[in-house]
């Protein structure tokens, strides 16, 4: 703070007549003049035009203004403006201060013509508040913090490679981080995919490429700045942009993938048989084996759950890849940005449409991987409970999902994951009869409707009904209990019941945005900063999303979302600096008692324990001030909110209360 | 050159008068440069008080019209007035009858109470109940506060050995845990605990969810009572910076222990968080605010 006199320059805003059709704006500025330290007060039509600010710069000269009002609008639209304005006139952007008076005061009054004299009233009472406030303010300076050009990548499904292969070809360094043994998430479960009847994670080529290729492949072979770790997870976080620390918890996998020439001996000789999770129990595996046929990385991992350690699979490697005893190991990295794309789970309807009770009643994903030529039926279509082929495939749609007493949301694929697998069911088994049970079916996108419209050519049947009950469950089929939405009621026998069941967060993704400090929504997807503006950032700067992770995604959303993610991150990156302001919170060291109360309670992880007091790091700190608040001893405050600057703007603002009586 | 010390007792327990006492073989040192003119404990003392006092120590809260008049007429013959001890500093343990304002609290004591076998508000002969509890800055000026329920007897040595030697004296700008022994554990506690749950001993007491005021309370007692187990109080009310000590903790608590503390009702809350400083604290504003209207 300095010494010098403070001298307060006011300016008051028509803005056209949005304000000066409800406030006395000549008066409010003439009362300005009188109030302390004002050195000189006016008014303007928009005081935001380039016109309005050259004038704020020349009286800024004229009167050695130090200190500058403008009552015009929220500060939320114009404060950098005129912080901008002031700074090119040379005094410090936090010397500029703004009192509100069209959103608070005209356009609040607006309807009552009477009210005028009272509207002016309040606007001269926000001017003075603002005038004592401003005699209190501080010169703030900023600081700069390097961002290093490494970026971590949580989740190596669709969102996540392609994050992190955009990033790679740009420069950058990668850490793709992925919990299970091999990269491509959910979709590479799914066989073929809507629309393009492709591999989940095949890339088309592009120009000058002549053939399709593998996006999980390509980052292995053609990117030496991207570290893939599989089987990992983070296991803590901590710091801020530019300088984000992260130990990487890696399970073992059993296999040297780079000695590894993927023979297959070993899964032949192991004895251990358990279901394949891929499979979702619809076929078997080994202790030892190979996630999916094209696995990236491609080498088999060891189920160290259920392996027995017979050890017959390391004694015929001929390589000698295989180390039973291998142990987990942690991973310490820092890196400069962070993309979450850790993507969905699908929810479990246990006990509806006796889902769990008949074999024949399963998800969608689990008829993906029927339909799978490399699947556990080699993409035959069969009863799961003998094995024949069925006679009805029925599929219900909006399982948990737009159902308050589950999941409020639309999960965005349902629709489309039915018809796909109706229309390859038709078109390879066309006596096979298929219905859709439906509640609306929703398909936006590029040449969705085509594959709806083949759908319906092909005979799918589409009900618009809904499944009051199940009537009868039998190994050799259910019996519906159809009421169509135009009230007619019947029963439906089915053979293979189909739920579409509805997009969840990942698993343990609560758990990861507590390690990482973020914001989950109700249901526990990641938050985005802002719904439409900026759905790929998050409350922390270089934290960004991608991905089913903060909402139901379809696999064209996931890769452009992840593409925006990497533009995203590659912005502070590309600068290799940030800029940051200092209006944040300061601890007085003398009065601090460590009691860390501050430190538990921050958002942002920006206050850390050092020799029994807090210290906060500038760069990570919001200045959202709650720290303030929960301070017992009261040793932390924020710079530009101090306690005496808010006391005084309570003063400015209370000053007239008695005067205003008489 | 002797100098004349007067000392007088409000509404309060004569603690503070002990602990005048207890400062021991010290107070010898003390008290031979003074004269005592004025001291309920020694003499029998009615208003008109003797003139030319230098330092008056005035203990217990304002709580009679009497209480008032005498604090007035004190102040009118001392040079120096200190608050001496939480009542007066404060408003102390009398305080908390604010809560229920002052008319009604004294019916309740004489009608409701077993030991009142009359069951008759006493009018004559009594000095006048004051509506609220008051401290004795907002009656008269004064000059220094000795905080305390009750004072520390070292404290109140070197503060009257300061005032003889013409020097001012000072009060700690610091909190309690700045004196406090304890192991400060990093981590919010997980659920409020109470006393009889015994606490592991040499570990910060709020840490492990024993309610300690430690935090927002003035340091000067050399922290007595947590380094032996027992949470402070916060008999000694805000430190330094600290705008509210109640508020201050809730605040604090507030952050972390929202199922734990949404339970507690203004009479708990008052007597939690306020236990001394409730006749000065702004929850007590807030209350006078509703009253009114």
């Amino acid at each position: 703070m300095t010494t010098e006199e403070p001298r307060i320059g006011v300016f008051v805003c028509k803005c056209g007549t949005n304000i000066a059709k409800v406030v006395d704006v000549p008066a409010v500025s003439e009362y300005a003049k009188d109030l302390p330290n004002v050195a000189y007060a006016g008014w303007q039509l928009f005081t935001c035009s380039e016109e309005g600010q050259n004038i704020i710069k020349d009286h800024i000269k004229k009167h050695k203004l130090n200190r500058v009002i403008v009552a015009s609008c929220s500060p939320k639209l114009h404060e950098p403006t005129f912080r901008r304005t002031v700074m090119e006139a040379g005094i410090n952007p936090f010397y500029f201060e703004m009192a509100n008076i069209r959103e608070q005061v005209s356009w609040a009054h607006m309807k009552q013509k009477e009210e005028y004299n009272e509207a002016t009233q309040k606007a001269k009472d926000l001017v003075r508040a603002a005038v004592f406030r401003a005699s209190q303010l501080e010169s703030i300076g900023s600081t700069t913090q390097e961002v290093p050009p490494v970026c971590m990548v949580i989740g190596a499904g669709i969102a996540g490679i392609t994050a992190s292969t955009l990033l790679a070809d740009e420069g950058y360094e990668v850490h793709l981080v992925e919990r299970s043994p091999a990269l491509g998430g959910k979709a590479a479960q799914l066989g073929f995919v809507f629309m393009t009847d492709t591999c989940g994670v095949c890339v088309p080529p592009r120009h000058g490429e002549m053939a399709r290729k593998c996006l999980s492949k390509r980052v292995l072979r053609h990117d030496p700045k991207i570290h893939v770790h599989t089987l990992t997870e983070v296991k803590q976080f901590s710091g801020y942009i530019g300088n984000f620390q992260a130990k990487l918890h890696t399970q073992p996998r059993g296999v040297d993938i780079d000695t590894c020439t993927l023979c297959g001996k070993c899964i032949d000789v192991c004895p251990v048989k358990v279901p394949h999770e891929l499979d979702l129990g619809l076929g078997n595996r080994r202790a030892i084996y190979l996630p999916y046929p094209q696995a990236v990385p491609r080498s088999p991992v060891v189920d160290f759950k259920h392996c027995t350690r017979c050890g017959k699979c390391a004694e015929v490697c001929p390589v000698g890849a295989i180390h039973l005893d291998e142990a987990p190991k942690d991973t310490d990295i820092t890196v400069g940005t962070v993309i979450v794309s850790t993507g969905f789970d699908v929810f479990q309807p246990i006990g509806l449409y006796a889902y769990g009770e008949n074999p024949n009643v399963i998800l969608q994903l689990a008829l993906a991987r029927l339909l799978d030529p490399l699947g556990p039926t080699d993409g035959q279509l069969l009863r799961v409970s003998d094995k024949n082929p069925p006679k009805h495939v029925g599929m219900i749609q909006c399982v948990g999902s737009r159902d308050p007493e589950y999941y409020s949301h639309c999960s965005r694929i349902c629709c489309q994951v039915a018809i796909k697998h109706a229309v390859y069911i038709k078109e390879h088994w066309p006596d096979t009869d298929v219905t859709i049970f439906y509640k609306d079916i929703r398909l936006q996108g590029k040449q969705y409707e085509r594959y709806y419209l083949k759908a319906q050519q092909l005979g799918v049947n589409f009900h618009r009904a809904e499944i009051t009950e199940v009537k009868e469950t039998t190994k050799q089929g259910l019996t519906l209990a159809v009421e169509h939405h135009n009230g007619a009621k019947e029963t439906v026998d089915v053979d293979l019941l189909v739920l579409s069941a509805a997009m969840t967060p990942a698993e343990g993704a609560k758990e990861l945005a507590h390690t990482l400090n973020m914001e989950v929504d109700l249901k526990g997807f990641f938050r985005e900063y802002h719904l439409k503006l900026a759905p790929v950032d998050t409350t922390t700067d270089g934290i960004y999303l991608a991905g089913a992770c903060s909402s139901p995604r379809d696999i064209a959303e996931a890769s452009f979302m992840g593409a925006a993610a990497a533009s995203h991150a590659a912005i502070p990156m590309s600068k290799g600096e940030v800029k940051v302001d200092l209006a944040k919170s300061i601890v007085d060291e003398t009065l601090c008692i460590g009691c860390a109360n501050c430190y538990t309670v921050c958002p942002y992880s920006a206050i850390n324990m050092e020799g029994g007091v807090a210290k906060v790091v500038e760069v990570a700190c919001k200045g959202c001030g709650i720290c303030v608040v929960e301070c017992p001893a009261e040793a932390i405050q924020l710079r530009h909110y101090r306690d005496k600057q808010i006391y005084s703007q309570i003063e400015g603002l209370l000053a007239n209360v008695g005067a205003a009586k008489k | 050159m002797t100098v004349r010390i007067a000392t007088m007792g409000m509404a309060g327990c004569s603690g503070c008068h002990i602990a005048l006492l207890d400062i021991g073989v010290k107070l010898l040192d003390i008290l031979k440069d003074v004269e005592l003119v004025y001291s309920y404990p020694l003499v029998d003392t009615k208003n008109p008080i003797p003139p030319n006092i230098d330092v008056a120590l005035i203990e217990g809260s304002i709580r009679t019209e009497h209480d008032k008049e005498m604090a007035e007429a004190m102040r009118k013959q001392a040079k120096f007035v200190i608050a001496f001890g939480a009542c007066s500093a404060h408003g102390g343990v009398n305080g908390l009858a604010n809560v229920f304002g002052g008319k009604q609290g004294v019916e309740y004591v004489y009608t409701k109470t077993i030991l009142m076998a009359q069951k008759l508000v006493p009018s004559e002969h009594v000095p006048q109940i004051l509506t609220n509890d008051l401290r004795l800055s907002d009656v008269v000026k004064v000059d220094f506060v000795i905080p305390g329920c009750p004072p520390n007897p070292d404290e109140i040595a070197s503060i009257l050995t300061a005032l003889l030697s013409g020097e001012t004296p000072t009060l700690s700008s610091k909190s309690i845990c700045d004196e406090c022994p304890l192991e400060r554990l990093t981590e919010a506690p997980a659920k409020l605990r109470r006393i009889h749950e015994i606490p592991e001993p040499d570990k910060c007491l709020l840490s492990q969810g024993f309610l300690c005021m430690g935090p927002a309370t003035r340091a000067g007692c050399n922290a007595e009572c947590p380094r032996r187990g027992m949470p402070c109080t916060g008999c000694r009310g805000p430190s330094e910076t600290v705008w509210d000590q109640g508020v201050a903790m809730l605040d604090a608590l507030a952050a972390m222990e929202e199922d734990e503390i949404s339970d507690f009702k203004l009479p708990r809350l008052a007597g939690t968080f306020a236990r001394y400083t409730y006749a000065s604290s702004k929850l007590d504003n807030l209350r006078k605010g509703v009253q009114k209207e």
